[in-house]
């Protein structure tokens, strides 16, 4: 692959994928800064790894695995701190009007909190499935059996479910 | 629980769209530090060879050949620490976060090894050149030149040390990090 393919389709993934990338990050680093360091060797890694595509998965698919495996060396590196903080999660979003962006604005921050406070096996699996990928795919990125990815989400909806109506109340 | 409860969570989780303008110029940057970083690496390896070629032809006899041994043995215990330690940036597409957890843990085992071994050559090589200045420093041979020669010697064992307990701690943070992931992914599975 020429150097200039590469910018190019690195540069193409970024655009096709780079949300779900931020978002992926931010599910496992809630400290902006930290989440700030982990997109950015998310995104090294997926240049470095780009020429070991081989369509064999869909592109998604593939830069969700890396993204992961990056998280991963990350949370050995940097583990979270055991005490909770309590800082926003400042992924903006989009809305029509000041006051439907603002209520939308805090549902998905909670959703970002639920997800973040998730225990790391069910945060896997939920960070793949919010980001649409099928129990089949996420079984192949996790290495895992489709009916163990099963089980994981059927558990990780009931935390965030529970999660979720705490936060509400 | 239904599919559209995680179909309207993805709906939301999917909304969030954050601004990624400097990410491209950022990456490009450190992809760039990070191959500066493997090339100084190898230099320094390379430069502990060259060294020790040139210990060995400026001046041939018995001393100059075991400090080149020792040179060449560190510089190629550095090159294949490099290669060892670099490796893994080239690896994140493995098959699976399994397969890519478990490569972690190999590479990081790996580096404690190497880093153990690249401790005790060290400190062999200080050892042996401690008594070698000692001994001449007792036979009379320059002994100033060999007091100093002692003092630096000194502040380059406090030196390694230093390094080699920071290197190993890192790593041992890292693997300790490693195993309770690994364990706690398990328990799940």
């Amino acid at each position: 692959m020429s150097r200039e393919h590469r910018q190019q389709q690195f540069e193409q993934v970024l655009a096709d994928h780079g949300p779900a990338l931020a978002r992926l990050a931010a599910a496992y680093e809630r400290r902006p800064a930290l989440r700030e360091e982990l997109l950015q060797d998310i995104a090294v890694a997926l240049w470095q790894a780009l020429p070991s595509f081989r369509g064999d998965a869909s592109m998604k698919t593939f830069v969700l695995r890396v993204a992961t495996n990056r998280a991963m060396t990350h949370l050995a590196r940097r583990p979270p701190p055991t005490a909770g903080l309590d800082e926003a999660v400042d992924l903006p979003a989009d809305g029509p009007s000041p006051e439907v962006a603002a209520d939308v604005a805090s549902r998905n921050a909670r959703l970002m909190r639920a997800v973040e406070d998730l225990p790391l096996p069910m945060k896997q699996v939920m960070s793949l499935a919010l980001e649409g990928l099928p129990p089949s795919d996420i079984a192949a990125v996790l290495g895992l059996s489709e009916s163990n990815v099963g089980v994981r989400l059927h558990r990780a909806k009931a935390k965030l479910r529970a999660a979720l109506v705490n936060t509400h109340e | 629980m239904s599919d559209r409860e995680l179909d309207s969570w993805a709906g939301a989780w999917q909304s969030n769209v954050p601004d990624l303008g400097p990410l491209r110029k950022r990456a490009a940057r450190e992809g760039l530090w990070l191959r500066v970083i493997v090339a100084n690496d190898a230099l320094g390896s390379l430069g502990c060879l060259a060294v020790a070629v040139w210990f060995v032809l400026d001046e041939p006899d018995l001393l100059r050949l075991v400090i080149a041994g020792g040179l060449a043995a560190l510089g190629a215990l550095g090159c294949v620490f490099t290669m060892q330690n670099w490796r893994g940036l080239w690896q994140d597409g493995a098959a699976s976060v399994r397969d890519y957890l478990a490569q972690a843990r190999a590479r990081s085992a790996a580096r404690l090894r190497w880093i153990r071994l690249g401790g005790w050559l060290l400190a062999a090589e200080m050892m042996f050149f401690g008594a070698v200045i000692a001994w001449r420093w007792q036979a009379g041979v320059d002994p100033g030149k060999a007091g100093r020669a002692l003092v630096l010697l000194l502040v380059l064992c406090i030196a390694a040390g230093i390094f080699v307990g920071w290197l190993l701690r890192r790593e041992r943070r890292n693997a300790a990090g490693l195993e309770r992931m690994a364990a706690e992914i398990e328990r799940e599975t």
